[in-house]
C-alpha cells in the first residue's frame, strides 16, 4: 500500500468537524517493494509513478536522488530480475529565476535488454521544451552506468558527475498503520515510537551527484523531478 | 555494434581483458564510464520524440495530503509547476479547510507555501532547505497543519517513526543496499 495513498485518505479524516469511517481507509498489506503511488493515473502507471526526490549536498557537490515504483504491475522489486521502463524519460529539473520554469535539466533513461540495462544520462543542459512536454536532448552524453539488479551498487562518473541507478533500500520511513488507527477512530495519535511500514522495502532509484556549480548558487534553485512518456 | 563491455559483472581481470581487448570506454567503479555506443545509445525508443508527463514531484505530500479528489490528483500531477499558484492555490485551501479544519488564512498560507510545487534548495541545511535522506519530512508536514497554520495538536506532530530503517551509506550512492528477504 503506497504511503502516499494512505496519506490521501488518511489525513483527510483528521480534521476536527469531519468523521470518517473505517471504510474511507480500506487495507493495506505489506509487499517487498513500496508501492507509491498518489493518483489513479499512476496507479496504473508504477514505472512512471514517482515515490520520492530527494535533494542534498555533499561538499560542494549536489546530489539528486529519485525513487520510483516499478516497472512490473506486481509491486515486486526483485533482486537480479526487475528493470526500468524503457519507455519512462526520467527528469531532474532546476530552475533559477524564481519562475518555476525549468532553466536546466537532467535527463535519463535506459537501453539495453532485461538482463542488461543501461541508464543514459544527459545535462545538465538547457531544454528543448519545458512544462509538460519534453525530448532528449540531442548532443553530448554525460555519464552513463548499468542498471545495478543487486545489493552491490555500480556507479560510474564522467566529467565530474558521478550516477547509479538501479535497486535500493526505500529510504522512507512513517507510521502508516498508526495513521490507518486514527483514520478508522481506533486512535486519537501517533504512539512513540512508532512502527516503520516502509522497513524492509526496496525502490528503484536514480542518483545524481555533481559539483554545485554546474547548477549554480543553490540558494536560487528550486529543484523538482518528473516522468515522461511518449 | 554488439554491447560486449558489460553484460556481466566480470572479475576484475577479465574485465581488464576486455578493456584491453578495445572495449568501449573504461569502467570506473564497477559500472563503467562512456559506453559511448552510439548503437545502443540510438536505441531509445524515445529519442527524438515529443514525450508528455506523466508524473511529478517537488514537495512531500502534497497531493497526497492537499488534493482530494482523484481527478484533481490526476490534474496536478500532469501539471507544470509554473502555473500552480493560480490554478491550484483555491482548490488546495478548501481542500485544507475541509479537511483539517484550518481556518481561511491558515490554509491559504499553507497551501501558498506548498506552491508552487517545487522544492527549493536555500542553504540546504534539511528540509524545507533541501531534503536529505533522514529528513523527518512527515513530522515537519504534521506540524505545519496542527502546529504552525491550524490549530495546535500536539499528538498529531509527530508519528513516531523519527528514521529509516537502516543506515544510509556514507558514500555514493547514500541510499541504502537492497533488502534480500
Amino acid at each position: 500500500m503506497s504511503k502516499k495513498r494512505w496519506l490521501r485518505n488518511g489525513l483527510g479524516a483528521l480534521a476536527v468537524t469531519l468523521s470518517l469511517g473505517a471504510a474511507a481507509f480500506g487495507s493495506y498489506s505489506l509487499v517487498t517493494a513500496s508501492d507509491h503511488v498518489d493518483s489513479p493515473l499512476t496507479t496504473g502507471d508504477q514505472a512512471a509513478d514517482i515515490a520520492d526526490v530527494y535533494t542534498f549536498q555533499n561538499g560542494s557537490n549536489l546530489v539528486l536522488a529519485m525513487t520510483i515504483s516499478n516497472v512490473q504491475a506486481a509491486p515486486e522489486i526483485q533482486l537480479g530480475r526487475s528493470i526500468f521502463d524503457p519507455e519512462v524519460l526520467y527528469q531532474f529539473k532546476i530552475e533559477n529565476d524564481g519562475d518555476a520554469v525549468e532553466d536546466l535539466v537532467i535527463q535519463a533513461y535506459v537501453t539495453g535488454n532485461p538482463t542488461n540495462q543501461v541508464m543514459h544520462f544527459v545535462g545538465p543542459v538547457e531544454p528543448d521544451l519545458t512544462g509538460t512536454s519534453a525530448r532528449i536532448v540531442n548532443g553530448p552524453q554525460s555519464a552513463a552506468v548499468r542498471v545495478s539488479t543487486g545489493e552491490n551498487p555500480l556507479v560510474a562518473t564522467r566529467d565530474g558527475m558521478m550516477v547509479f541507478a538501479g535497486v535500493r533500500d526505500d529510504p522512507f520511513f512513517f507510521d502508516v498503520g498508526q495513521f490507518s488507527a486514527i483514520l478508522a477512530g481506533q486512535a486519537t495519535s501517533f504512539n512513540d515510537p512508532g512502527i516503520d511500514a516502509f522497513a524492509g522495502l526496496n525502490v528503484f532509484a536514480i542518483v545524481v551527484e555533481l559539483p554545485m556549480a554546474a547548477l549554480g548558487d543553490p540558494s536560487t534553485l528550486s529543484v523538482w523531478g518528473t516522468t515522461s512518456r511518449p | 555494434m554488439p554491447y560486449i563491455c558489460s553484460f556481466k559483472r566480470l572479475p576484475a581481470l577479465a574485465l581488464l581483458a576486455l578493456v584491453a581487448a578495445g572495449c568501449k570506454g573504461a569502467p570506473t567503479g564497477m559500472g563503467f564510464q562512456d559506453p559511448g555506443d552510439a548503437a545502443d545509445v540510438r536505441a531509445s525508443v524515445l529519442r527524438n520524440r515529443t514525450l508528455s508527463q506523466a508524473d511529478r514531484f517537488g514537495f512531500p505530500a502534497v497531493t497526497t495530503a492537499f488534493v482530494a479528489a482523484s481527478a484533481d490528483k490526476d490534474a496536478f500531477n500532469l501539471a507544470a509547476p509554473e502555473n500552480d499558484e493560480a490554478v491550484f492555490l483555491a482548490t488546495l485551501t478548501q481542500t485544507i479547510m475541509a479537511r483539517y479544519g484550518l481556518d481561511q488564512a491558515g490554509a491559504t498560507g499553507l497551501a501558498d507555501f506548498v506552491l508552487p510545487d517545487i522544492q527549493p534548495l536555500g542553504d540546504l541545511s534539511g528540509f524545507p532547505n533541501g531534503r536529505r535522506l533522514e529528513d523527518d519530512v512527515l513530522d515537519t508536514e504534521l506540524s505545519l497543519i496542527f502546529g504552525v497554520f491550524g490549530p495546535v495538536v500536539p499528538a498529531l506532530q509527530s508519528d513516531g517513526v523519527d528514521g529509516n530503517d537502516v543506515a544510509f551509506l556514507g558514500t555514493f550512492p547514500y541510499l541504502a543496499d537492497p533488502h534480500t528477504s
